[in-house]
Parts: structure tokens; sequence; C-alpha cells
């Protein structure tokens, strides 16, 4: 069973994904009207790219949590947020995707903390652009999910310090 | 049955909705407006812009940090959440009672927004449904009709239920049968003068219906909304649970399990919690335009 120790103990990998996916469920369904199929893939999945949305947090779990997708998808994303359709990756399309990113985050502190509050979350920042690439740190837990919403795909990437 | 005439009046009469809200309406029904243009909207409303900054950082929505700008309120609220903030606050400042349904102004705004929050709490449950983004709008304005009703017309809440009783039939159909209409056809009325979307006009006008062929999911979760919100026992009013509905069919019809159902009233019950600390902790109402 993989575990992460936090400074009060170690916390399961698989509750964190867990919890995550309750968080998945309950962004996509109430804020984006969409119903996400959710797939756990391996952690060397390739993540796709072109817009990065992510957020880091601290305190007794530390790590990053990010939502990887194309422009395409994320202007998709936006226009199921806000209404009304975006074509092209803007300002809004982004500040939108560091707002889902902050929503999920926010979801994943709620059904993880059951007793106490396990980490605190940063600004999220959005990155763009066709050339880049994410990294773990070597000694971290990962956990990738693949999110089929509409016609998206989406992926969450959950990344989890050692202690 | 048609809506006696004391009532139609009473619609004809009726105030229109705040511009801001007609605004908000129209512009996120057309395609060709754009973000720019709903801020600009909320902007130029004062008391609305600064309860739209109070909401997104509230604990229902709050993140891990303030926003300070209506722009950025607005996209972590979302267009759907919006509109139906801003109708709420504007149903807490008619300031609603209906005494003739034994509710009173607390009783009426928390029945609606229980079932506005249940709306949402479904929608995280319902796996293979997609729930349509004005079926919250739906759930808070669903009961409308009995404010019109209980404002125009001289009955007692005690013969409705005696009537109900003696027949042995529902709550709406005493009201069918007493008063010549019931507060379902008249909030759909209501809708209508206030040139609601149509789904949302068929739901209110429809959230007491035993259609078992029913294929409008907005309907089957306005329905269920107003099982949980008064399983909540928010605002139950004189009609309490004497209401019908088609419980399995609507719940089975949005893919929910009945401990779906339940987890739903949980959540519900949690987020209404969080909106009445809100509501205690000091949100001002907009100004009526």
């Amino acid at each position: 069973m993989s575990t992460v120790a936090a400074s009060t103990g170690n916390i399961r990998m698989s509750d964190l994904e867990s919890s995550l996916e309750k968080a998945v469920s309950e962004v996509f369904s109430t804020m984006l009207n969409l119903q996400p199929i959710i797939v756990p893939c391996t952690n060397s999945a390739v993540l796709p790219l072109g817009v990065s949305a992510i957020v880091g947090f601290g305190g007794k779990l530390s790590g990053f949590l990010a939502l990887h997708m194309s422009p395409a998808d994320a202007c998709f994303l936006a226009s199921g947020m806000l209404g009304m359709g975006f074509s092209e990756l803007d300002e809004i399309v982004s500040d939108a995707m560091g707002e889902i990113v902050n929503m999920l985050a926010g979801g994943l502190k709620k059904y993880a903390s059951q007793t106490e509050e396990l980490f605190k979350i940063s600004i999220p920042s959005v990155i763009s652009g066709n050339d880049y690439s994410t990294h773990a740190p070597k000694d971290s837990e990962q956990r990738v999910l693949q999110i089929q919403a509409g016609h998206c795909s989406i992926a969450v990437q959950l990344v989890v310090e050692h202690v | 049955m048609p809506i006696p005439e004391r009532l139609l009046a009473g619609i004809q009469r009726l105030d229109p909705l705040p511009i801001t809200v007609q605004k908000l309406m129209a512009a996120l029904a057309d395609e060709r407006v754009c973000f720019r243009d709903i801020v600009t909207i909320i902007e130029y409303d004062g008391a609305v812009a600064a309860n739209i900054l109070k909401v997104a950082n509230s604990g229902a929505y709050g993140g891990s940090y303030r926003t300070e700008t209506i722009s950025s309120a607005v996209i972590r609220l979302g267009a759907a959440n919006l509109l139906n903030i801003v109708l709420g606050d504007h149903l807490t400042s008619l300031k609603p009672s209906a005494p003739m349904y034994s509710l009173t102004e607390n009783d009426f705004w928390l029945h609606s927004a229980a079932a506005s929050m249940a709306v949402k709490a479904i929608a995280t449950e319902a796996k293979t449904q997609v729930i349509p983004k004005n079926a919250q709008i739906a759930a808070l304005l669903h009961d409308i009709g009995k404010l019109l009703i209980a404002r125009y017309l001289n009955s007692d809440a005690a013969d409705v239920l005696a009537l109900a009783k003696a027949k042995k039939i529902a709550f709406v159909e005493a009201e069918r049968e007493l008063l010549g209409c019931d507060h379902t056809e008249v909030g759909a009325e209501m809708a209508r003068c206030w040139n609601f979307p149509e789904d949302i006009t068929h739901a209110i006008g429809h959230h007491h219906s035993l259609d078992k062929g029913n294929t409008d999911p907005l309907l089957d979760v306005v329905m269920l909304a107003n099982l949980a919100a008064k399983s909540l026992g928010a605002g139950l009013g004189a009609d309490g649970m004497n209401f019908p509905i088609d419980y399995a069919g609507s719940r089975e019809r949005l893919g929910l399990k009945v401990e779906d159902f339940e987890r739903a009233c949980a959540q519900a019950c949690i987020w209404l919690s969080e909106l009445k600390t809100m509501k205690q902790g000091g949100i001002k109402p907009p100004m009526v335009h």
C-alpha cells in the first residue's frame, strides 16, 4: 500500500486519490455542467500539454495539483464555466483554468482533511505554450487522473512530497 | 383551470425584475455577449457588485486567495451561479412571506435556497445525466406563486388542509378546488411575465405534476430538490410533506440510487448551513430598482 508521510502520520495515496476523484466530480458537475468520466492512469502517462494550471500546497502535506489540457479543451471548459463561447486562449480562459485548479485543490483539501487541516493552498499559476515539460520531484508520489468530459481529455496530476 | 381574474390582474401589476437581473438574463442567453459585457452589467450596480465580491470570497466559493475584482469574482462563481445569486438576493430583498401557507419571510427564503442548493448537490451525484444549467434558478423560484396567492386571495391554510384531509387529496389539489388555481400555475404565469426561459417556466408550472413519462431532466431535478428541501425541514410550511411526487421515477431518470439522493440531501444541508452563516454575517441585500 502506497503512503506518504505527513507530519502527523502516514496518509494513504489511495485516500488522497479518492478525495481528488470526489473533488473532480463536484467541480465538473456543479461549476462546468459536465459529467466527467474519471480514469486513473499510470504515472508514466503522457500528459496533454498546451495549458497547465498548477496550484501548490503546503503544511502537514506538501506538493502540487496540476490540470493539463490542450488550448481547445481549456476554451471548452471556460465556455462551460462562464456560459459563453471562447475560441482562443486569452486572459479570461487562463484565469478560469486557474480557478478550476484552485477549486479542485479546495475540494481535495475538504475531502482529505477529515479531522485536521492537511495543507494550505497557494495562488494558482497558469502556463501555456508549445514546448514545455513538467517534472515531479524525485522523492515524491504521483497520481494522474485522466478525465473525459464532453469531447475534452484532461489530466489531473497530484504530486505529494515525502516529508 | 383558468387563473382567477384577481390573480391575473396581480400578475400584470407585478414589479419588473431589477434591471441588473433583466440584463444578466438577456446577456447570458445571448451567444454574442462577451465576458466583458457580463462584468460591466455587474460593475454598474454597486450593491450587486459588492454582494458578488462577498459571495465569491465566502466559505462556499472562496478559494485560497481573495478575489478583489468583479472580473475574477465572476470567473470564480461561474455564469449559472451568478444569476442564481443575484436572483436569490432580489428574492430576499422583497422580504417575501406567505402567511396563508404558514411561511414567514425566513421560511420562504430558506426553502427556496435549500432547493437551489439541493440541485447543486444532486448534480454532483447524478452520474449519467447532466443537470440543465437553469435548474438551480428554477428550484430557487419554484414556489414563487405562493407569494402572489397569499397576497391577493383571502384564504386560510387551515381550510386548504381541512379539504385535503377530508377528500384525502394532496395540498396542491385542495388549493385548486378551493382557490380555483394552485401555486404552480400562478408561479409559471409570473415567470412568463418576467420573461424567464421556457424550461424554467415549465418546471415551476409542473413541479407537482405526476407525469410518469416526464422526459425533462430539469423538471425531475426541481421535483427532487423540493423533496430534499422539505426533507431537511427547510420552510416546510402548511403543506408540509403533503405533495405528489414520483420520487423513484424522477430519481431513476436522473441516474440516482437511493443512497445518492440521501448523500445529496446531506450535502445540501451542509451548504445551506454555510449559506445561513454567511447570511447572518451581514450580507446586505441589493437595492430594489
